[in-house]
């Protein structure tokens, strides 16, 4: 099940997670010297196997019936730890038991129905199984009370046949829905054979104690369920809770107590997990040095946590919690400037404002995530100044008096007084809790994205600044490609911008879509070529003009085709130092640079193979097919007997393979079942294409003919881009035929407006009378809607696994749009030896109090505070993988990357990995530096840098919210190309390989996802050792895998 | 594309377009076979019935006339029933033919050919794949018709293997073909309800599963509502099923058939693909529905030829045709025709 938050789908969830009754994987704890990656810190203790382990402080629960059954009815993953599982009954009683209109009327929803339905069975089982807890039977006859609990019955008695049928459906549903195994239950009776099966109770960790729950003193231990599932309020502070640190907890307990906190359970459900107590103060962002005005702020010191805590949880319903949580998330850089001077009350002001609203906590959903935006991507030029680009100027015009907007209203009636960039950005403050469509705030992260990544002495003009922001509305989703690459200049972005202010004038909607169709796709085919570094740095703006020129030029559709023509030729050009482009040529461009290795070529060879079977997949009509009938049409208007015309109409009969698959409705069946869809223009005009009366045509009209060709051309240019960035495994591009062709570029037929410069979107699905899913809008962001559209059609491994959408189509995305064509195999062991070594530092730092403390203090900079907690217990402990289970490869490798630059040639005494890599970087400081392995194997992030560049962030993991669902989650956490680069060296593959390994594993990973609830980036580390363990035992087995329906392909 | 004095046959394990596609090339193998041109063997399922809808059985090939856009096509292999498929050659030399009879739907499956069981070739036995709608429509019929199918796994006679998918909002593969039907059956009693209907999503997955397979294939689909999730458009399925050779049955609850034009795609695909739709009102029609399309698998009839050449790289109608005038009065339910899908590209590294 793949969920998205950004469309807040609220999912009837009648069932859960996991295989029924799966066989959990045990763990022995290797020595702490012996944490050997990857898959030391892969392999998950089940809950069940943990929950043998009480420690003699901790208050324990015993709930009837098998954990795996529990978790299945609170849809909570089977992978959990035995602590996180009544904190995820919590989360899952608020979210789900709730849900809609009966949240308000106390009415509890299907979901929670199902689960007591099924804790009363469980309690029925489990007095079945009697004290030695197993169920049994050896005959027909004892069968029956068994059956009877089950809601099943034997179909003809006790005798021939005695398959079973349902007897009670309620009964009989919780069984199924719990994983009973019902199965085996039917196979002993048709054998006759007996049966047993196991049915202990669980006992789990409990926060606080069965009173502070219940209210009661002797309270049993199904009354703690009962009561987290009777009060969704108390289940959100128990899940709340679980999120902060043990001496958070403590503190909140013994200054509130479960009953004060319960009011301030949304505050503390979204906002209390970077709260942090520790050495009887609290730790606030920017340490002792802020205190002072974090008190001030606050109103109380946070020597005093329960002061502090309670006046910053309770001030303005959860205003200055959220601004306070949106801080401690940020880089250090960041809070460092916010917590200086008098930063931090002039921003809370503009934050806050005259609001009284409880908007921090109203929603289900944690609100919109523009503060943490724009703290976390605020970019601080040379004088530690905020990053205003294009100058103030450009930002006071930005802040229009006329807005939807009250705030932003206001606002302008300031910027006359503005002198300094910060004033700006208390306005953008100010913006970040006011929902403006395409506002300053926006236009502000947009533009810094943009102008960050230039030198100093090349910072965006005003004039630019002035445009971008002119032009925002509808042209923003296309910015990303000059936030990708700092190389294109100012005047690169003017004469984009002007060429689809021309582009959008054309009258003609047909010709205007197909304009804007071979526009986009060359734009396309350009940025690929760059970003694999087949265009100089130094030929990026040049090169990108040239290719766009031509287009001024095309007013009617054969002047267009020649235009697509010339631009190709310059893009060509530039990329291969020719302007020849026959078709075979430009798939290779695309596959990758060339190879000097048997190995590159052979991936190479392989990845152009697979671009040309889309292409024909898609029935796209070959570039050459299309150059050949325009270089005859063009040479008829000279000398019609010069071309051979037999010849031609078999080619042009190609064009006829276009059609798609034969309708299945008449027209009057699709406007009853797709009210208001109408036919998409392009394609009905390619369907009615006669290769026959082309030709005729072009014997009369000679060069205006080609104009015919256009469609034809866009289409494939287009299949090309779609081609490139086909999702792993993707069944989309195979097996819908007219996908390429339907796109939608005016996004008029689609969306019914004007949004055609806009990254794509999806249209069509489920929609069963409409013509088929397919994609409205630009072709800017093509790799994540592609991603997204593929999802749903990746298998899970498990029954139900809960997979985010977002977290999905992005994990799809780091593996589809960057490649290792120039990737050295040194920097591929780098990048390996980075995240040993990190793991060597924690395996140490349960031997060394001090390298703990350090280790600690680093990874604090990436993890929350409970997060943090955990792995310092576990450390104290000697429990190194159960530290590590904790720790992404994100987190090592950024570990390692920090601690040489505190502790430097330090790394060397942290075990076999750090002293090659403390060799390495002595060797080649540039080769293996962390700046240059985050560029070779770091992610995109659309969202949160708005650009498809690969690049380590290192920042705190977000949380998920309103609008952005998962994705920032995803790309936050940045660990898949890491990991995957790491598996490569470790198993002697070439970098070259990389470029199949990654989208083959990002596709067994994203099927072996499964998650309880939108935070849980734990499962993404457990998915992704899962996909690492078992890629490495079928090459150790040396047994063949395939590619599709599996995974997993055959690499040996 | 030169073809040369000497062919060899190479039978890919993963048939494209849902036929048997062989490779014809050089014979040399001192060098990596250079691909000329692809021969793409089509399958029929064929079931003919009289018109109380029993069963037409023992005809014979040339009781059959097959045409592809118009042009008759010699059938190369047939089989009916379980039997295993034989050349038209095989089939003359120990040609005895039985007198023609008629089986009612509920009955036994028609005498077994003369392949032992145990000799089977990887043909003969059918691949059935049933897919099931967990999705949120099912939640109240959900266990019944679990029974049901349960029902139909267990009365499923013969070497023919079974996978059991569900599907919801993905696909779930809860048992891989298999002859085990206990296997199966623990893959009915695994899966659980919920989420969106993304019906045909999951038919295109399970129809790239089946078209990997040679042989019989049918997919039996169980959906309780209309499909609200797929990508995939219901005409890319149905020519897909149509290209790979299989045939769709579809059962379906009387909430399906409350939404007219899913009513229409389950009857339509499962028509053009030589399938059958049933609409169950309660879940006693739920069985029969499964009982006959049991019974339809064991009377089916498999023709095979190989295409006459045919420049039409478009959809390709198919006719199948009783041959005798006696024989007019029989119902014929086959694929309507098939849209060849792009040979696989080869280059030059992946030779």
């Amino acid at each position: 099940m793949k969920l998205s938050l950004g469309r807040i789908v609220l999912f009837l969830l009648l069932c859960c997670c996991g295989c029924a009754f799966s066989t959990s994987v045990a763990r022995s704890e290797p020595s702490p010297a012996s944490s050997k990656p990857p898959s030391s810190n892969s392999s998950q203790q089940s809950a069940a196997d943990q929950s043998s382990d009480p420690s003699a402080a901790q208050t324990y629960i015993t709930i009837p019936g098998p954990l795996r059954s529990f978790l299945r009815m609170a849809a909570i993953s089977q992978e959990v730890r035995p602590e996180e599982v009544l904190p995820l009954f919590g989360h899952f009683v608020e979210t789900y038991g709730y849900e809609g209109p009966a949240r308000d009327s106390g009415k509890q929803a299907e979901a929670l129905i199902l689960f007591r339905r099924y804790f009363a069975q469980a309690q029925n089982l489990a007095a079945l199984a009697g004290s030695d807890g197993t169920i049994r039977f050896s005959s027909c006859e004892q069968a029956k009370p068994l059956l009877n609990v089950l809601g099943y019955r034997l179909v003809k008695g006790c005798g021939s046949n005695q398959a079973i049928h349902v007897d009670n459906p309620e009964r009989a549903f919780v069984t199924v829905d719990s994983g009973f195994p019902l199965a085996d239950v039917e196979a002993a009776l048709l054998e006759d054979k007996p049966f047993s099966t196991p049915y202990h109770s669980v006992r789990l960790p409990l926060i606080y104690t069965e009173r502070d729950w219940t209210g009661r003193k002797n309270a049993e231990d199904a009354s703690v369920i009962d009561s987290l599932a009777d009060n969704p309020e108390l289940a959100r502070l128990y899940w709340a809770l679980s999120q902060m640190d043990e001496p958070t907890r403590g503190v909140l307990k013994e200054s509130l107590g479960v009953k004060r906190m319960l009011p301030l359970a949304p505050v503390l459900d979204f906002y209390g997990s970077t709260l942090a107590v520790q050495h009887g103060r609290v730790a606030v962002p920017g340490g002792v040095q802020a205190e002072a005005v974090w008190a001030k702020l606050v109103g109380a010191d946070p020597d005093r946590p329960a002061a502090f805590l309670t006046h910053l949880l309770q001030k303005d319903s959860g205003g200055l919690a959220e601004y306070y949580d949106a801080i401690a998330r940020a880089p250090e850089p960041q809070v460092a400037y916010l917590t200086s001077g008098d930063h931090l009350r002039r921003f809370y002001e503009a934050f806050h404002g005259h609001d009284r609203s409880d908007d921090a906590v109203h929603s289900s959903f944690r609100p919109d995530a523009r503060l943490l935006l724009l703290v976390t991507r605020l970019s601080l030029d040379g004088n530690n100044e905020p990053l205003v680009p294009g100058g103030l100027g450009v930002w006071k015009q930005a802040f229009v008096p006329r807005s939807h907007s009250k705030t932003q209203r206001e606002w302008a009636q300031t910027t006359d007084r503005w002198t300094t960039p910060e004033q700006a950005l208390e306005g953008l403050f100010a913006l970040s809790r006011s929902y403006t469509e395409n506002g300053p705030l926006e236009m502000y992260l947009s533009l810094t994205e943009i102008d960050r990544k230039r030198p100093p002495n090349q910072r965006m003009s005003a004039a630019t600044g002035k445009l971008l922001i002119t032009h925002f509305a509808e042209l923003h989703d296309q910015y990303e490609i000059f936030s990708e690459f700092a190389g294109l200049d100012d005047a690169s972005i003017a004469k984009f911008i002007a060429m689809t202010q021309k582009i959008d004038r054309i009258r003609d909607p047909l010709l205007r879509e197909d304009t804007m169709g071979i526009f986009e796709a060359n734009i396309g085919l350009w940025q690929i070529v760059a970003r694999q570094g087949q265009i100089g740095a130094a030929d990026l703006s040049d090169s990108w003009q040239r290719m766009i020129t031509p287009f001024g030029q095309a007013s009617a559709s054969a002047q267009l085709f020649d235009a697509a023509r010339a631009s190709l030729a310059e893009l060509m050009s530039a990329a291969t130092g020719t302007a020849q482009f026959p078709q075979e040529r430009i798939i290779d461009l695309l596959a990758g640079p060339d190879q000097t290795t048997a190995d590159g070529q052979e991936v190479r060879g392989r990845i152009a193979a697979e671009i040309a079977q889309v292409l024909a997949d898609q029935r796209l009509v070959s570039l050459d097919t299309l150059f050949k009938l325009g270089d005859d049409f063009n040479k008829m208007a000279q000398d019609p007997k010069a071309v051979d015309l037999t010849r031609d109409l078999a080619v042009a009969s190609r064009l006829q393979e276009a059609r798609g698959p034969r309708p299945m409705f008449t027209n009057a069946e699709r406007a009853e079942g797709a009210p208001g869809e109408k036919p998409n223009q392009h394609v009905l005009r390619e369907m009615k294409t006669d290769p026959t009366k082309l030709l005729s045509n072009a014997e009369q009209s000679g060069k205006d003919a080609c104009g015919a060709l256009t469609p034809y051309l866009r289409d494939t240019l287009v299949g090309l881009n779609y081609a490139y960035y086909e999702p792993p495994g993707s069944q989309i591009l195979h097996n819908i035929p007219l996908l390429v062709r339907s796109h939608d570029f005016l996004a008029l037929e689609s969306s019914g407006k004007d949004q055609a410069w806009l990254a794509p979107r999806l249209f069509g699905v489920g929609m069963t009378a409409a013509s088929g899913t397919h994609l409205w809008g630009s072709l800017a962001g093509l790799p994540f809607t592609l991603a997204e559209m593929q999802q749903d059609l990746i298998v899970p491994k498990n029954v139900q696994s809960l997979i985010w959408q977002g977290v999905t189509a992005d994990i799809l995305t780091g593996s589809t749009v960057p490649r290792w064509w120039s990737t050295s195999p040194e920097a591929l062991h780098a990048v390996a030896l980075y995240q040993e070594t990190g793991e060597e530092l924690i395996a140490g730092a349960t031997k060394d109090a001090d390298l703990r403390a350090a280790v600690l203090q680093v990874l604090s900079n990436q993890l929350l505070p409970a997060t943090i907690d955990s792995i310092s217990d576990a450390l104290r402990q000697g429990h190194t993988n159960a530290a590590l289970d904790l720790v992404s490869p994100a987190a090592s490798f950024h570990l390692t990357a920090k601690f040489q630059r505190q502790f430097p040639g330090r790394i060397a005494a942290a075990g076999p990995g750090g002293s090659e890599l403390e060799t390495l970087i002595q060797r080649d400081p540039d080769q293996v530096s962390p700046e240059r392995l985050s560029a070779e194997f770091g992610v995109p992030h659309p969202f949160l840098e708005q650009s498809y560049r690969e690049d380590l962030l290192d920042v705190k993991l977000f949380p998920s919210v309103m609008d952005y669902a998962s994705e920032l989650l995803a790309e936050s956490w940045e660990s898949t190309n890491l990991y995957w680069a790491r598996l490569a060296d470790e198993m002697g593959y070439s970098p070259a390989r990389l470029n199949e390994l990654a989208p083959m594993l990002a596709r067994s990973m994203v099927a072996a996802i499964s998650s309880s609830d939108f935070d849980d980036w734990p499962a993404l580390n457990r998915a992704l050792h899962e996909t690492g363990r078992e890629f490495q035992a079928r090459r150790a087995s040396g047994s063949e895998v395939h590619a599709d329906p599996e995974p997993l392909s055959p690499i040996n | 594309m030169t073809l040369k004095d000497h062919f060899h046959f190479l039978l890919l394990p993963a048939a494209v377009l849902g036929s048997l596609t062989y490779l014809v090339a050089s014979p040399a193998p001192q060098n990596p076979p250079a691909v000329h041109v692809t021969v793409q063997m089509v399958q029929l399922n064929v079931a003919v019935t009289d018109r109380k809808g029993r069963y037409v059985t023992a005809l014979q090939p040339e009781d059959f006339m097959v045409t592809e856009d118009g042009t008759r096509e010699q059938v190369a292999m047939f089989a009916e029933g379980d039997n295993s498929p034989r050349t038209i050659k095989e089939i003359e030399a120990s040609r005895t033919k039985p007198p023609q009879t008629t089986v009612a739907p509920g009955a036994t499956a028609a005498p077994p050919g003369p392949a032992g069981e145990g000799q089977r070739p990887p043909l003969a036995a059918a691949s059935i794949f049933v897919l099931f709608d967990t999705s949120n429509y099912m939640y109240r019929g959900f266990v019944f018709a679990q029974d049901a199918i349960a029902d139909f796994v267990r009365s499923l006679q013969g070497p023919d293997r079974v996978a059991f998918y569900s599907y919801s909002r993905d696909l779930y593969r809860a048992s891989s073909l298999t002859a085990d039907r206990i296997q199966v059956l623990h893959g009915v009693r695994s899966t659980v309800a919920g989420d969106d209907a993304a019906l045909y999503d999951a038919m295109l997955l399970t129809l790239r599963d089946a078209g990997a397979l040679t042989g019989r294939r049918v997919i039996v689909v169980f959906s309780n509502g209309p499909d609200d999730a797929s990508v995939a458009p219901p005409e890319d399925v149905e020519a897909l099923a149509q290209s790979e050779g299989v045939s769709v049955y579809m059962i379906s609850t009387r909430q399906a058939q409350q939404d007219p034009l899913s009513a229409k795609v389950f009857g339509r695909i499962s028509l053009s693909t030589g399938g059958e739709a049933y609409f169950a009102r309660n879940w006693t029609e739920e069985q029969a529905a499964f009982t006959a399309v049991r019974n339809d698998l064991a009377h089916l009839y498999s023709l095979y030829y190989y295409p006459q050449p045919n420049p039409n790289r478009g959809w390709r109608a198919i006719t199948v045709k009783l041959t005798s005038q006696g024989m007019k009065k029989y119902r014929i339910r086959a694929r309507t025709g098939y849209w060849p899908l792009p040979p696989p590209t080869v280059t030059e590294a992946a030779q």
